[in-house]
């Protein structure tokens, strides 16, 4: 038999300990997510008993129209969030790192701020807000969700200046002065140079918006009505009586679409990164 | 728009002075005349205010106050895009997301030429930087090298009237640098525009310009070929920024038509000027390392003592250090022979050096 070869002292992944704190980790983080998709696939009506596969649950899951709607509402608020908060979040980014002006070291603190309040202070805060300005409750649809647009706008924009704030602090200034020295006007900078340079943290930080909104509860708990319920407020709802294994269902779908829209971006971004030879 | 005479220079620089919102002054009511198809450089340590100038006349900064013309136009308050000058930045500045011909056509699109002129244009930038081969490359495929003929040519391809380089070499290895400036030279005299070049590097400086402008705090020191800088410096600045020169502290003793006596601590010398010091002036009496004659034996000469210290050795010629008798150090330049005859001194022995009254130069 080969000896085996001492244990270096950076050799972390050698170490029993190591292992298990990671085996550890692991399961904790990934088992209650398997436990759910395995059981999105139970034969059964209410029980966590394993009783045999069977797609049932995913033909209940179609007939529940009350939840299919708050998903609905749950993707609409989310892109359209998604727009405005990468749109706001990436101009902000650009007027904090291009100008220095009065009040620019207030501004960057308030931007953090939305990050670090407390979720459930900006849920009330915004229901007050919105009972305070008299805002219209009976719009239609889709025009009754413009208030959690709104709501999730404002806290989802920080981060995206967040992300872009650091893409733009390694852009090389000469880059856009040698644009210019070439006859391109500010706008054509832009256009051909800073956006170019920017779009990997532009969909970072877009993707990041996303799945903020996608998966908000607490603001959007406060600021929803009974017509404009998002998927996670209506799931909350339901699971009060009972798990369903219908939500077991749609919960696997939604993890699917996430790892797959997480997926393809990172995909997109390696490419976009070779391709650039940026790191 | 004003016109003006044959006579003025191609570009003109009228007290041109620049102040920074914090104070600062980088350029300092600096008027300085540049002809056409002149290869030009502007020399001076970092802070002098070198590339403020060359910013402002690429229209990257705007002077505080002063007006800059060029070729018979007053261009102080035209915007970067308009002014007939391009420029090739230190970093280079190539797009990282565009491939080599997209780079190059870029400012011809910006134009908006149309696009069998442009894939024309492009393809004859590349021959012209010997990069043809690479038009679909992107930029980080290629060497350092390769990146500047990059940079060039999208200067050079707008046709512009003067191509502004900023320190166009310092980011190049010692032997691509040396072709590099070749390379420079070759393209100027091929394209016959007006070349500006900034840099701290007097190597650089020396072997590629036709005229250099060294400055120092936001002013012009001297002005004139390297020739003339290299042999006749104004100012102790000047003879210790290009090249290396020996200093020896002394008090003018006589001044004779032209040559002038100067008392030292290590002995009485005698050198030309190009000032007329008064008697009683310090001076200070400068002698490259390569004017010092070793253990010559010509009476006429300056002639001083001293203890040969350490040597380098640097194939063609090695580089002695010699103190003297006042405790100075002065560094001596001395030529192998190929013939292996060994000049270098010994460690600790007595050498003396001799130079001619001609060969010195005393500064102020």
């Amino acid at each position: 038999m080969k000896p085996k070869a001492p244990i270096s002292p950076l050799e972390y992944t050698r170490r029993w300990w190591m292992r298990t704190l990671v085996a550890v980790v692991l399961v904790f983080l990934y088992m209650p997510i398997f436990a759910m998709m395995l059981f999105s696939f139970n034969d059964s009506k209410r029980t966590v008993v394993w009783e045999g596969f069977s797609l049932q649950p995913y033909r209940d899951l179609l007939q529940q129209q009350t939840l299919l709607d708050a998903l609905g509402n749950s993707l609409v608020i989310a892109f359209v969030t998604t727009v405005l908060a990468t749109t706001i979040g990436t101009m902000l980014a650009i007027a904090l790192w291009r100008f220095s002006f009065r009040g620019k070291a207030v501004l960057e603190a308030l931007n953090g701020l939305p990050i670090v309040i407390p979720e459930i202070c900006m849920g009330v805060a915004i229901m007050i807000f919105f009972n305070a300005i008299n805002w219209p409750k009976n719009l239609p649809w889709p025009f009754s969700l413009t208030s959690i647009i709104i709501a999730h706008t404002a806290f989802c924009f920080p981060f995206v200046t967040l992300v872009v704030r650091a893409r733009l602090a390694g852009f090389d200034r000469s880059l856009e002065e040698a644009a210019t020295d070439l006859g391109a006007s500010t706008w054509q900078v832009y256009r051909d140079i800073i956006l170019p340079y920017l779009k990997p943290g532009l969909i970072a930080g877009a993707l990041l918006a996303m799945t903020l909104s996608l998966d908000d509860f607490v603001i959007t708990f406060f600021t929803s009505s009974p017509e404009t319920l998002t998927f996670p407020v209506k799931i909350y709802s339901q699971v009060r009586m009972s798990v369903k294994p219908y939500i077991n269902a749609a919960s696997t779908i939604l993890i699917l679409v996430t790892v797959a829209v997480t997926v393809a971006a990172a995909w997109y971004y390696q490419r976009a990164a070779s391709r650039n030879g940026q790191k | 728009m004003n016109t003006v005479t044959s006579t003025q220079p191609f570009i003109r620089f009228d007290k041109v002075r620049k102040e920074f919102p914090n104070g600062t002054i980088a350029v300092n009511d600096l008027s300085l005349d540049i002809s056409g198809n002149e290869f030009f450089a502007l020399l001076g340590p970092s802070g002098c205010g070198k590339t403020t100038l060359l910013r402002m006349l690429s229209g990257l900064e705007m002077p505080t106050s002063g007006r800059i013309w060029v070729d018979g136009q007053d261009i102080t308050d035209w915007q970067p895009q308009r002014r007939p000058l391009n420029m090739v930045f230190q970093s280079y500045a190539v797009f990282p997301h565009m491939t080599v011909g997209e780079n190059i056509a870029y400012g011809l699109k910006i134009e908006g030429r149309g696009r069998a002129e442009i894939a024309d244009e492009v393809k004859k930038a590349l021959a012209q930087v010997q990069l043809s081969d690479k038009i679909d490359r992107m930029p980080h495929q290629l060497s350092g090298g390769q990146r500047q003929r990059v940079a060039l040519a999208r200067a050079l391809v707008l046709k512009p009237k003067v191509l502004l380089l900023d320190e166009p070499l310092s980011a190049l290895d010692k032997r691509l640098r040396e072709d590099m400036q070749l390379g420079l030279i070759h393209l100027r005299n091929e394209v016959g525009i007006t070349f500006i070049m900034v840099t701290h590097d007097q190597e650089e400086a020396m072997s590629m310009a036709s005229r250099i402008a060294v400055m120092d705090k936001g002013s012009i020191v001297q002005l004139g070929t390297p020739r003339e800088l290299y042999d006749t410096p104004n100012s102790r600045f000047v003879a210790d920024f290009l090249g290396s020169i020996n200093l020896i502290e002394g008090t003018v003793q006589a001044v004779n038509d032209k040559s002038v006596v100067v008392d030292t601590a290590v002995g009485r010398y005698i050198n030309m000027a190009d000032f007329t010091p008064a008697v009683g002036d310090k001076v200070f009496l400068g002698i490259r390392p390569e004017m010092f004659e070793v253990n010559d034996h010509d009476p006429d000469e300056n002639r001083i003592e001293g203890t040969a210290l350490e040597t380098a050795y640097y194939g063609d010629y090695s580089l002695s250090l010699v103190r003297l008798a006042n405790g100075q150090t002065v560094k001596v330049f001395i030529e192998n022979d190929v013939d292996g005859r060994n000049k270098q001194p010994a460690y600790g022995s007595n050498v003396r050096l001799s130079w001619s009254a001609t060969c010195g130069v005393l500064l102020p």
